[in-house]
């Protein structure tokens, strides 16, 4: 695989393309752009007919090893790469670790051995046997084994054994790669971590430059995967913009999970070139459809607003105000630690403890209560009539031929269509999203400089 | 405006099997024109189970079900009298069919109680009591604005004898005459009256005879989908489709199982619904010509073919048993490929019934069937013995 840059631009972000996959000669994407986010295999709730309702486009699909872990035992058992496994050999596979939808169960470290959930319960991964699942999946691109097990309240100690276990296995997993006859023309992606201290993000970034590898996962950077979309920029900013000083320019670089479509467009300005479906695909599991207009001039100033088409000016200038007040996700971002005698922060334990015995009750809830400012909940009983589409304008299969009082219908009587439909629109307007980013990007590379 | 008396139901019998009762024709609806025997999947609440109409016409499916007593509770027959029918509400631009509502009264509500006026049962989602009277059904089926809708019978369960189903069977006569009466699109909308008397065959006689006097386009032949022998089964059937008139079509109701589709078609019914096929693919099970395989099964695990080799479904030509297995039942994606296959099974089955009595091998269809589903065990007699009272012999090759 190749990464290849076409602009250097420090002030708009970057273009580029992503080619000359062994597996796929003919595949080319431009960057910025999107992995898609698979479950078992499969991005969430469609069949590979429907997908092409969606794109023609061939897919690069997000596989994180986890949710595809049990199905290990077949895919070495069978001798089959991953991609021909799950039906898809058509598209880019990309294998990561952890889902990033999902909550990382915290506390679990041991010394060089990453921990994941699988279908089938806690597994513990080492270096060795990554590589051998590797090996076995033959992904077209795929990340060492790396301890991604830090948020913003991990306490040095934790940060540094992260890095350190990750920085190890990436030297083992780098030997293997090359050495490799199948893995060697493969792609593979470095994982950064260092949590949210400076100083550990350099030594990594530092470190792992010194190897010749396509790109790089700025990862490491929350716990809490449904939750990624309240992170305020801020709070993230100095982090990517650091760790990614020292790293080659010319390489990619990929930041995971459900981050808010404003944190997306600067990070994109700080020169990031791959994200994930994430957020598309958490709103449609909570019946949240997107309807946030990128349609905007100057889409990477500073003070760019990207509305709530459903929102008049006032409701958008509060939703303003909710975001900047975003700091409480602080306290909040821990919700899932599940034992706090490993936890090494223990400052938050209590919090933690209260989080975790109205999880269950926030679960069943949380559907209905899931707000975003970019989307607009269908279960809310004001669409019951409405006859009209998500969004008047919008392509997508759900839009032409659907109501909202229809997909509002298949909500409430729990009925499976419901989901596919507002996964079709929101992948639809997300990818739409990116397109009209890499438009702008070529439109205003000369004015930027 | 060509058509100024354009009849909500036009059946033109095509092809008859010159052996057997089985016949094959066109139904021209309001929306549609389907071919028949035809199998129709059942879409409860405006929406086939995960699949999109796209995906539906795809597989070539003519017709669906939906439900009036499901649609009628939600969204109500006011929101989609608004939306302008079931149709529009869920943008299927082919033929529908719903149900009335009387056999969910009975079978999902225990409470419910019938009287002259109707079915009184408790509301599922409000504590008051309802009533579902035949012109309350009809109103609602009008408002849904299906090309078929059926008549509210007296629904009961199929072990019940004595004077209860003579009740039964003369009521569904009394309140299919309010349901004519209360019917209010006539012009596109066909109303069938539903065949009881459980397995009686004195009552269904009677039954059969006392609808076959009204205006009618099509027949529906009901409480024969429960517990009720096979062997009692055909020849309540039979009983039925023999004295009725050949130019209307006739439906089973709730039946679809394969082998009881390729009988029943031998015994000259046109139409069948049934829940199974979408219902067992929600259970990971799959259909293949000799009954179902159950994915979920460990010996699945690392069996890398297609559900069925010889299938030309869109699950099929991408995906594996072992995949399937992989992903059942974390992903819904799995029961989306399940439903798909198992519609496109139960489709294509219809289209080789129609297509072997238009080459005039039906005869010889239903004798290869059986030798399929029977390869490993002797043929159930009530097969046989159905097939023979239709001129099919299988002891004969
Ligand atoms: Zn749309
Ligand atoms: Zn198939």
């Amino acid at each position: 695989m190749r990464f290849r840059l076409q602009t250097i631009n420090n002030i708009c972000g970057r273009l580029g393309i992503i080619n000359e996959i062994e597996r796929l000669p003919t595949f080319q994407m431009e960057t910025p752009n999107l992995l898609f986010y698979t479950n078992g295999g499969c991005i969430p709730h469609l069949t590979h007919d429907v997908i092409l309702m969606l794109t023609s486009d061939v897919l690069p699909l997000q596989i994180p090893l986890d949710n595809i872990y049990h199905a290990t035992e077949a895919i070495i058992k069978l001798d089959v790469s991953v991609n021909t496994f799950i039906g898809l050999p058509e598209y880019l596979s990309f294998c990561t670790l952890q889902d990033p939808t999902t909550t990382v169960k915290q506390g679990y470290h041991k010394e060089n051995v990453a921990t994941i959930w699988s279908k089938h319960g806690k597994q513990f991964i080492t270096k060795a046997r990554h590589m051998e699942l590797m090996e076995s999946l033959k992904p077209d691109m795929y990340i060492s084994l790396c301890d991604g097990d830090t948020n913003i309240n991990s306490s040095k100690k934790r940060i540094l054994n992260s890095a350190r276990t990750t920085n190890e296995a990436f030297r083992y997993c780098y030997d293997q790669h090359v050495s490799s006859p199948t893995l060697c023309k493969k792609a593979l992606i470095a994982p950064i971590e260092g949590g949210y201290d400076l100083t550990t993000r350099e030594l990594c970034a530092k470190y792992l430059s010194n190897f010749p590898v396509v790109g790089y996962l700025i990862d490491g950077l929350y716990s809490d995967g449904a939750s990624v979309h309240k992170i305020p920029f801020h709070s993230v900013e100095k982090i990517i913009d650091h760790t990614l000083k020292y790293i080659p320019v010319e390489r990619l670089r990929i930041i995971q999970g459900a981050w808010e479509p404003q944190s997306i467009l600067k990070m994109i300005k700080l020169g990031v070139d791959l994200f994930d479906t994430s957020f598309p695909c958490l709103n449609a599991e909570n019946g949240c459809a997107l309807v946030f207009n990128f349609n905007v001039e100057n889409l990477f100033s500073e003070n760019v607003q990207l509305v709530n088409l459903y929102h008049s000016k006032n409701e958008n200038n509060i939703w303003k105000k909710e975001l900047n007040n975003k700091n409480e996700y602080k306290s909040n971002s821990c919700v899932s630690n599940r034992d706090n005698k490993l936890n090494e922060n223990n400052k938050i334990s209590d919090g933690v403890q209260f989080k975790n015995n109205v999880n269950d009750e926030q679960n069943n809830t949380s559907k209905k209560n899931f707000v975003s400012p970019y989307s607009i909940s269908l279960y809310d009983t004001k669409y019951f009539d409405d006859f009209t589409p998500i969004i008047e304008n919008c392509l997508c299969l759900t839009c032409r031929k659907h109501t909202k009082a229809y997909v509002h219908h298949l909500l409430i009587t729990k009925e499976l269509l419901g989901m596919v439909l507002l996964m079709i629109h929101n992948l639809h307007h997300y990818m739409e999203f990116f397109r009209y980013i890499r438009e702008h990007l070529r439109r205003n590379i000369g004015k930027c400089d | 405006m060509t058509q100024l008396t354009k009849s909500s139901l036009k059946f033109t019998l095509i092809s008859e099997c010159n052996v057997s009762n089985a016949r094959t024709g066109v139904m021209n609806l309001t929306h549609y024109n389907v071919e028949t025997p035809v199998f129709m999947p059942v879409g409860t609440q405006g929406t086939l189970k995960g699949i999109l109409p796209d995906q539906l016409e795809q597989i070539d499916c003519q017709i669906i079900l939906a439900n009036a007593y499901h649609l009628g509770v939600r969204p109500g027959p006011d929101l989609l009298k608004k939306a302008g029918g079931l149709h529009k509400f869920m943008n299927w631009n082919r033929a529908l069919l719903t149900d009335s509502g009387g056999f969910q009264m009975v079978s999902l509500l225990k409470l419910a109680k019938i009287t002259e006026k109707g079915v009184k049962f408790k509301s599922p989602y409000g504590a008051d009591d309802c009533m579902l009277t035949p012109e309350e059904s009809i109103r609602i089926q009008n408002a849904i604005g299906a090309d078929i809708i059926m008549q509210l019978d007296d629904v009961i369960a199929t072990n019940i004898t004595g004077s209860r189903v003579e009740e039964s069977t003369f009521r569904t006569s009394r309140w299919l005459d309010r349901c004519l009466v209360a019917h209010e699109r006539p012009h596109d909308q066909a109303i069938f009256p539903i065949v009881q008397g459980a397995i009686d065959e004195r009552l269904r006689l009677i039954s059969t005879q006392l609808h076959m006097e009204k205006d009618v386009k099509g027949y529906a032949l009901g409480g024969l989908s429960g517990g009720e022998s096979k062997n009692i089964f055909w020849k309540m059937v039979l009983l039925s489709s023999k004295i009725l008139p050949k130019e209307k079509p006739r439906y089973v109701m709730g039946v679809g199982f394969a082998l009881d589709i390729v009988i029943c078609c031998a015994l000259g019914i046109d139409m069948f619904d049934c829940v199974f096929p979408t219902r067992t693919a929600r259970f990971g099970c799959a259909l293949i010509p000799s009954g179902q395989i159950n994915l979920k099964l460990n010996k699945y695990k690392f069996d890398f073919q297609p559900i069925d080799n010889e299938c030309k479904c869109s699950t099929c030509k991408r995906y594996t048993r072992a995949y399937l297995h992989s992903i059942i039942p974390m992903q819904a994606v799995a029961c989306h490929l399940l439903t798909i296959h198992n519609l496109y099974f139960q489709i294509s089955l219809m289209r080789s019934i129609r297509e072997s009595i238009k080459r005039n091998m039906f005869p010889q269809f239903v004798k290869e069937f059986i030798s399929k589903v029977y390869s490993h065990r002797p043929v159930s007699k009530w097969v046989t013995e159905a097939l023979k009272a239709v001129n099919i012999n299988l002891e004969v090759v």
